[in-house]
């Protein structure tokens, strides 16, 4: 509950977006904003368009309508090159770990850095040790992707996420495919690092534990009226909640409400 | 709404959904073009991934290279042969095994291979790398995905077709030879002395200059697929598939525009 | 060092690729950037049909260069052919300047010992290679260049009208000749010698005789056919217009003989006669062999090794 506390300015914007996929609309009429070192969760059934958000958030897709400002600038009006170099302050960790399966896990972990900055090799395996020991995974640096468990590659996918020392981390799906115990333990793992790195961290998911266990402030995308249906702490709109739907979403055991 | 005024709307939808289809090689080329400079600088070049698709398209080809040329050059000399001793011109094989291996067969051959070997890969693997989002993930860290993933492909292909077609030249001459002398009984000293007097390097030097066009053609045809596969397991193959049948489509498009072209300067 | 390994490997496969090429290329031609030429010019006042750029030039029968241009003087027709002779064939030491000045004594004093140049076909397509050889005698005055068509510091090389001018000419001339010989007179005193004499024919030379004439005539019309397919020039076309007159002459002779046979049915011996039909047997035996030498390998006759006496 520290995410209320240093409220100086909104790390993003979004302000009357439309997102879809050609010319299908998904959602549609999304405002709201995201504050600096809170755990925002996207929440919502599967096939809501959460991912998609996510991605709009971060620039990969362009919005259909609308505006995402972040840091105060907005990316959807940005050209190409200044995009990418406001993409280099995100960390995003995908389902997956998006992994590059020919490198191994400290080449993946040191990619960015190679092709971002100008630090001598020593520097660079410093920063690849210091990153993947912060995941638990200092003994698998050698190790290639294809070669641990998918655990494992969450995490070290979110080592190299945070290769760059990212202000915004996104994370797609983080408990997806892991046992309860994992999945409770990478929570644990996210707000530590919030904690400790100061991040303002993004989690899409519909995973009901997740939320209520790390995240400050949730966005709750209703797919059959194709917009947010409510903003604000998951424990209080489990409670408090005026919406029938975001309540019964909110008191529903698990992956049920999908 | 009348039925005519649906059917006009359906025309428009179908033209655009065309327009869009010859608008994404483009664009995708363009990414292509525009990425090259990077090239030149420093890191430009992922000489780790070169190395592995250097070895993949280049090396490793090589004994299947070797073989089919050589078979294909048998295979052209017995044909020949058939046709030859009716005339009792025997030793005419070796110009039509020498002239058809360096002009058509020893690049047309290595672009086949290579599209089985390379072009399929190449689909198959950004298609994969689509599937696990690394694709995005490239993106989100900043780095074009299209320079980062196609460049090392494009120069390591570059490089080892023109290498393999020299090799399948060879092994084709060698292959036409081979059934010359122990079918047709020509000494092997005339069937050499032949070879070398009617074939002339620049012939072989236009030959390879078709498979670095095939090189390209392949590849883009190969990295354009991987880029456009949906991202599930089907879509890959999928993509791998059309890659190899877009590549084939276009290495003999660009060889019979290739031998029009070496016709009008005479070869 | 799985990386060393597999740079090796690829060291091997890119440079081998590289020395391949090249090999490839030094030996498809290219090697003639490494070796030096001499343009020799020659000129020719007949056909040069089957000649083409790239036909091989022999000295004596070893392959010295090829043809490399060929051009036509349009004031008189002459055709002027330039050859690149590989010098490492004549002389094999010193500078490639030294060697082109040895080249060029050596072949002005071959060309006073009568070394001329003429055309020689290269096998039975009809392509032809250009011959170097001592068709001339050192007594001959060495013929000079057509004027204005080779430069002076060229080398020249006089020409000699090909084997295949020369045969075709004895040809046509031997065809006039046979042709010239009146087959129908011969028959007709033939005939009325028969009728006094008619006893004789029953004679056995007779008939094979007239079996034999029959024989070559069969010979030389397949002889004119695969003349035919050989050549075309117009001299052989006047060529086959006299053979193919010779043949039906003989064919009239051979029916006129025939019909006498048969009508004839009494016996006489007269030995001048017999003496006469015996001679006329030797003819038509000598004009057989010829037809079948003809038939067999008309090539050989335009490169000059038959005879056409045989």
């Amino acid at each position: 509950m520290t995410g209320n506390a240093n409220l100086s300015s909104d790390v993003i914007e979004v302000r009357d977006l439309s997102i879809g996929y050609g010319k299908r609309t998904v959602m549609e009429h999304l405002d709201f904003s995201i504050r600096r070192g809170e755990i925002f969760g996207l929440l919502g059934g599967s096939g809501c368009g959460k991912s998609t958000l996510m991605k709009h958030l971060i620039g990969l897709y362009r919005p259909q309508k609308g505006d995402i400002r972040i840091f105060g600038e907005s990316i959807v009006a940005a050209p190409p090159e200044r995009r990418r170099e406001m993409m280099r302050r995100f960390g995003v960790t995908y389902q997956g770990g998006a992994l590059f399966g020919s490198l191994t896990l400290s080449e993946n972990v040191a990619l960015p850095l190679q092709e971002f900055t100008d630090y001598p090799p020593e520097k660079i395996d410093r920063i690849v040790r210091e990153k993947l020991a912060l995941v638990d995974l200092a003994d698998f640096g050698n190790y290639m992707p294809a070669e641990i468990s998918g655990g494992m590659k969450k995490r070290a996918g979110l080592a190299r996420a945070l290769a760059l020392d990212p202000e915004l981390l996104f994370f797609d799906e983080p408990s997806a495919g892991l046992d309860p115990l994992a999945s409770a333990a990478l929570d644990r793992l996210i707000r530590s690092l919030r904690d400790k790195l100061g991040a303002t961290v993004v989690i899409v998911t519909h995973e009901l534990d997740s939320i209520f266990s790390i995240a400050d402030r949730v966005i709750m995308l209703d797919k059959s009226v194709k917009t947010a249906a409510a903003i604000g702490d998951p424990r209080e709109l489990k409670e408090h909640s005026g919406n029938a739907w975001v309540k019964s979403f909110l008191n529903r055991d698990g992956l049920k409400g999908a | 709404m009348k039925n005519s005024e649906i059917f006009l709307i359906r025309v428009r939808r179908r033209l655009l959904d065309a327009a869009d289809k010859c608008v994404l090689p483009l664009e995708f080329l363009g990414a292509v073009a525009a990425a090259l400079p990077s090239l030149f600088r420093k890191k430009g070049l992922r000489l780790r991934e070169f190395r592995y698709y250097l070895a993949l398209c280049g090396s490793k080809s090589l004994p299947i290279v070797l073989l089919i040329s050589l078979l294909m050059g048998g295979v052209l000399g017995i044909q020949a042969a058939l046709q030859l001793t009716k005339f009792g011109a025997e030793i005419f094989t070796a110009d039509l095994v020498g002239f058809s291996v360096l002009k058509e067969f020893g690049p047309l051959m290595v672009a086949i291979i290579l599209t089985g070997r390379a072009g399929s890969a190449f689909a198959a693997e950004l298609g994969t790398m689509k599937v696990n989002e690394e694709i995005s993930a490239l993106e989100t860290m900043g780095i074009r995905p299209v320079g980062y993933l196609v460049l090392p492909k494009l120069v390591a292909m570059l490089l080892a077709m023109p290498v393999l077609t020299v090799f399948g030249d060879v092994a084709g001459i060698f292959g036409g030879m081979a059934i010359g002398v122990s079918v047709l009984d020509i000494p092997f000293a005339a069937y050499w002395s032949r070879t070398i007097d009617v074939l002339d390097g620049i012939t072989m030097l236009l030959g390879i200059l078709k498979s670095v066009v095939f090189s390209l053609l392949i590849t883009l045809a190969g990295c354009f697929y991987g880029f456009q596969s949906t991202s599930d397991a089907q879509g890959v193959g999928r993509s791998a598939t059309q890659a190899v049948v877009a590549s084939i489509f276009w290495v003999i498009v660009a060889d019979a525009l290739l031998t029009v072209l070496y016709s009008f300067i005479g070869y | 060092m799985e990386e060393r390994e597999q740079n090796i490997r690829l060291g091997l496969f890119v440079g081998g690729g590289v020395l391949l090429l090249l090999a490839a290329l030094f030996f498809l031609g290219l090697s003639s950037f490494f070796v030096s030429e001499e343009k020799v010019y020659t000129t020719f006042s007949e056909s040069v049909q089957g000649l083409t750029e790239g036909s091989q030039v022999k000295y004596r029968g070893v392959p010295v260069g090829s043809v490399s241009d060929i051009s036509i003087a349009v004031d008189d027709r002459i055709v002027k052919v330039e050859m690149k002779i590989r010098l490492d064939n004549f002389i094999n030491r010193g500078t490639h300047e030294m060697q082109r000045q040895k080249f060029a004594d050596y072949l002005r004093k071959e060309i006073g010992d009568g070394l001329r140049c003429r055309m020689e076909y290269a096998g039975i397509t009809g392509m032809k290679f250009i011959d170097f050889d001592y068709f001339g005698k050192p007594e001959d005055a060495v013929p000079e260049a057509p004027e204005g068509l080779i430069g002076r510091d060229d080398l020249y090389l006089p020409s000699v009208p090909s084997t295949f001018k020369d045969i075709s000419a004895t040809l046509v001339s031997a065809i006039d000749r046979l042709s010239n010989i009146h087959f129908e007179e011969i028959s007709g005193e033939l005939e009325s010698s028969l009728q006094k004499l008619s006893n004789l024919l029953s004679d056995p030379a007779i008939r094979s005789t007239i079996a034999r004439t029959n024989e070559v005539v069969e010979h030389l019309e397949a002889t004119a056919s695969s003349v035919e397919k050989v050549f075309n020039e117009d001299e052989m076309q006047t060529m086959r217009e006299n053979l193919n007159g010779a043949l039906r002459s003989f064919r009239n002779l051979a029916e006129t003989l025939d019909k006498r046979t048969r009508q004839i049915d009494f016996h006489s011996a007269q030995d001048d006669y017999h003496s006469l039909i015996v001679q006329l047997k030797q003819m038509i035996d000598s004009m057989r062999i010829l037809a079948e030498y003809l038939e067999t390998d008309p090539q050989s006759v335009l490169q000059g090794k038959g005879k056409q006496e045989r």
